[in-house]
């Protein structure tokens, strides 16, 4: 399963970025392999659709769940056309302390998968 | 002769100037502002037509699509999304271009349009006057702007148009004769003004200054307009009673003091623009 938790900056130690399409960077934590994935978000310099073009650089990862403070209408669609589940952040909380929080399965549902 | 009325700054007096303006000119009134278009409250013209705008916009016929994304890698504005089981168009982000139809290899897409506002035109006795209407939820004002200039014939046009310096504005003043910039001698005035004008003066529109509220101390705006080399053409003073007769929905210039007013405006304007 991969877990992608949205990032203000390029380490599991930077904070985590409330914001879905906006967010400066994607890290992408896999069960395979012990180092995340860390990517910059095409939607963070998207001039139209950020919500639109992030969900599809996620849904191109081929990510399971999305960890983020707030989806907007357009990220909604699109995670839910991708059937991406999406869980909210805990606030102020580092990439990895988010990342550890929804392993021990203490985040909050913000978008259930579409079947 | 087109003559657009710009502010920059919102509630600084464009619909007031322009629809008195227009009325002592006897000139077509066009209102620009289409997220907002107010001007028909102090015309009260007598509609004689409607009619829809339409934005062209993909229908992807989905037992021809491949989901090759050769239409989600060209659009420019990630109006379509190619997860999933099949392409989702984002109709409100789509521009209209054209392009996915023509780079689909499979005849898959098709145009149909989509209706985004309308169009309404009236006459005040002899007053020409149209409108554009966007309907509330679609984020883009342009095509209903562009359909609504490409509906005027010759004489003159007075453009009310909306605020701020967005591509609303600009489709707005492109292509007009000449800008009258409304603003307020404060410093929110002085700053979207300046705004305003570097619109223009990227469009190549010459353009005047009218101070709306002025209360006697107008160096604000004096100061911006002789630095930039904009002649103030208009000084409306700060009024209770012009408060009230908008509010009421009146016409200013039925009050004989700010028919004078708006009939040297007017005079100043004749003369700028022949």
């Amino acid at each position: 399963m991969k877990v992608l938790v949205t990032s203000q900056g390029p380490t599991v130690d930077a904070l985590a970025d409330e914001r879905f399409g906006r967010a400066a960077y994607f890290v992408i934590f896999d069960g395979q392999s012990a180092e995340p994935k860390i990517m910059k978000n095409p939607g963070f310099s998207s001039d139209h659709g950020a919500g639109v073009v992030a969900s599809q650089s996620v849904a191109e990862e081929q990510v399971d769940v999305v960890i983020t403070g707030h989806l907007g209408p357009n990220a909604v669609n699109s995670l839910q056309a991708a059937g991406i589940t999406a869980y909210r952040l805990p606030s102020q909380s580092t990439v990895k302390a988010a990342f550890d929080a929804f392993a021990a399965g203490e985040l909050e549902l913000l978008l259930a998968k579409q079947s | 002769m087109k003559i657009a009325v710009l502010s920059g700054k919102g509630g600084t007096g464009k619909t007031t100037v322009a629809v008195n303006l227009a009325t002592v000119l006897a000139c077509r009134y066009v209102d620009c502002d289409v997220e907002a278009p107010n001007g028909f409250l102090f015309l009260q013209p007598t509609v004689e037509s409607k009619q829809d705008v339409l934005l062209q916009v993909p229908e992807i016929d989905h037992a021809l699509c491949t989901r090759c994304q050769e239409c989600v890698n060209h659009c420019q504005f990630n109006a379509l999304l190619g997860a999933g089981s099949r392409i989702n168009l984002f109709e409100k982000l789509c521009h209209s271009c054209g392009l996915c139809t023509l780079v689909c290899r499979f005849e898959a897409i098709k145009e149909k349009p989509r209706v985004i506002g309308y169009l309404e035109y009236g006459k005040r006795g002899q007053q020409e006057c149209w409108r554009g209407v966007l309907t509330p939820g679609e984020p883009m004002g342009v095509p209903i702007i562009d359909a609504l200039k490409d509906k005027l014939a010759d004489g003159w046009s007075m453009l009310d148009a909306p605020p701020g310096s967005s591509c609303s504005v600009v489709a707005t003043a492109i292509d007009t004769d000449f800008a009258i910039l409304v603003t307020e001698p404060t410093p929110f005035g002085v700053h979207d003004l300046d705004m305003a004008t570097q619109v223009i003066k990227k469009l190549g529109v010459p353009g005047a200054i009218v101070i709306n509220r002025s209360v006697g101390d107008d160096r604000l705006i004096e100061d911006y307009a002789a630095t930039n080399g904009i002649p103030v053409i208009g000084r409306l003073p700060f009024s209770l009673g012009a408060a009230q007769a908008i509010a009421r929905g009146e016409l200013l210039v039925q009050l004989p003091k700010w028919r004078a007013r708006f009939e040297e405006l007017g005079n100043r304007v004749r003369e700028l623009v022949g």
